[in-house]
């Protein structure tokens, strides 16, 4: 029993330490518009999307929505979804239009306008923190892609 | 921090929302006229590259042959595309030269498959259809010499005035498999070099027909891997070559390729067998040559790459064919460095040997690439 308390409370303050990170994690989620016919999709899937390779959804093609100056953000999703650095993956999609035509995702600084697309086009797929979405019922996360 | 895998998805919510079939009114064209096209229109893209190098070559025949040492040429791409057409040029200046090297418009029939008609490039050249005319995008200074553009002393088709069908196709099991195939005029033998359709002037002369395919395997659905079969034919019309009697030239390319990605490393080869038949009058013959290029680069920082280099091409000894082509290089070995600067500028130097016309020689470049858009 006396050896029992400081282990007691080490384990209390280490669930206390747990909660406090769970309460300061934010999660990545891949997001749709409520009525998209994008149920599900694989990391791979996302990935050809964000990358610039024609995925569709039975006759649609969908596009991607991308968002870029916030630099959590952005690392996040390069280092789950890209798996490239950040001038890689620029140089990457500079190869898809200047071989192809095609057009790269699309680019907002604004978490708003990223909502605002997807919510106007149920082709539009992108990603936002899930907080920055947070009781809305017109848009539907697809995916988790990171937590930190 | 960590990435979450696959499992990740049982962590969510259920999702309680209905796929498209639950909501037959709410298609998109009937919520979102204005996005039925725009948001996936690629719209007008302008693509610029300037390329300015310095070369020094050890063999006063391919000095000559190559003119000035030092050069500076800029590229243009521009692509355009609304709803289902599109629209690309590209157009190359030298000091002492310019030319629409791709001038095609195109309908895109289905997401994934588009034809095109006009100036294109046949597609049965992994490494041309990869890095096009834009230097900034091929890491290397040099490209193989099998992959030379006509105007560089190339010996196969690469440019028809036609139709080109490209189509891809994602597998159940995350696997993609891309098409491209190529129906046109293909070039006349004339002045020393191949002269492709020129859709400028406009003075091409008689023509024959060309073919082309390439049927591509990307296990990883993205084409950091790729593997491939490539084909294709051209008949060159070659009363222009100066070869007496020689009507007709029958170009016939098979060849294989891999493009593999693997941690910070890149392995892209090609291998062709090369078929050349001549048409004299009554008569005809054929001789053989196989071509060959392994390149393997390896990313030492994010900034920094280093890559090596070597190419052969067999049985051109006593070819007719490629005795045309005299400086042709038919082999070289070539190590470089390229420092890039943010994602548009880069710096390259490679050195090396190449063999041309039974001398080998040394060769040394330095090239600033750049691109702009």
């Amino acid at each position: 029993m006396e050896r029992g308390v400081p282990l007691m409370r080490q384990l209390l303050a280490l669930l206390l330490l747990l909660t406090t990170v769970t309460a300061d994690a934010r999660d990545l989620v891949l997001i749709v518009r409520s009525d998209s016919p994008v149920m599900e999709m694989d990391s791979l899937t996302v990935r050809k999307l964000f990358m610039g390779v024609t995925v569709t959804a039975g006759s649609q093609q969908l596009y991607a929505v991308r968002l870029v100056g916030d630099d959590n953000l952005e690392s996040a999703f390069l280092q789950s979804v890209i798996g490239m650095s950040a001038a890689q993956y620029e140089r990457r999609l500079l190869l898809m239009a200047v071989k192809q035509g095609r057009a790269p995702p699309t680019v907002t600084d604004s978490p708003a306008q990223v909502i605002r697309t997807i919510s106007e086009d149920r082709r539009a797929i992108g990603y936002l923190w899930a907080d920055q979405i947070a009781g809305r019922s017109d848009l539907r996360t697809v995916r988790l892609l990171w937590r930190g | 921090m960590a990435a979450l895998g696959e499992e990740a998805i049982s962590v969510l919510p259920p999702t309680a929302t209905a796929t498209a079939e639950h909501h037959p009114n709410a298609s998109p064209a009937a919520e979102a006229p204005h996005h039925d096209h725009s948001a996936v229109d690629p719209g007008l893209n302008l693509f610029g590259f300037l390329t300015a190098s310095y070369d020094h070559l050890g063999s006063a025949a391919a000095r000559e042959n190559q003119g000035k040492s030092s050069k500076v040429e800029g590229a243009l791409l521009a692509t355009y595309g609304h709803g289902p057409f599109r629209f690309l040029t590209e157009a190359v200046v030298g000091a002492d030269h310019a030319d629409v090297e791709r001038f095609q418009v195109g309908l895109e029939l289905r997401p994934g498959t588009v034809i095109w008609a006009g100036r294109v490039h046949q597609p049965s050249s992994y490494w041309n259809t990869e890095f096009h005319h834009g230097q900034y995008l091929q890491n290397s200074i040099t490209r193989p010499a099998i992959e030379n553009w006509e105007d560089e002393g190339g010996v196969v088709t690469q440019h028809v005035g036609g139709i080109l069908l490209e189509t891809e196709r994602s597998l159940a099991n995350g696997m993609t498999m891309r098409l491209a195939t190529s129906a046109g005029y293909a070039p006349a033998i004339e002045s020393g070099t191949l002269e492709p359709f020129d859709v400028i002037h406009w003075h091409n002369g008689v023509r024959h027909p060309a073919y082309a395919l390439r049927i591509d395997v990307l296990p990883d659905g993205i084409g950091e891997q790729a593997f491939g079969v490539m084909s294709g034919f051209s008949g060159l019309q070659a009363r222009g070559s100066g070869i007496e009697r020689l009507d007709r030239i029958d170009l016939t390319t098979v060849g294989l390729y891999g493009d593999i990605h693997v941690g910070a490393a890149r392995w892209l080869g090609s291998v062709y067998r090369i078929r050349t038949r001549f048409d004299y009058d009554q008569q005809t013959d054929a001789e053989y040559a196989t071509s060959w290029f392994l390149h393997g680069e390896y990313r030492l920082r994010e900034d920094w790459m280093g890559y090596v280099r070597h190419e052969s091409t067999l049985g051109t000894d006593d070819s007719r064919y490629f005795a045309y082509f005299p400086d042709f290089v038919t082999g070289r070995s070539v190590a470089g460095l390229r420092y890039e600067s943010g994602s548009n500028h880069a710096l390259s130097l490679e050195t090396g040997s190449a063999t041309s016309n039974g001398e080998r020689y040394m060769e040394l470049r330095l090239q600033w690439s750049a691109v702009f858009h």
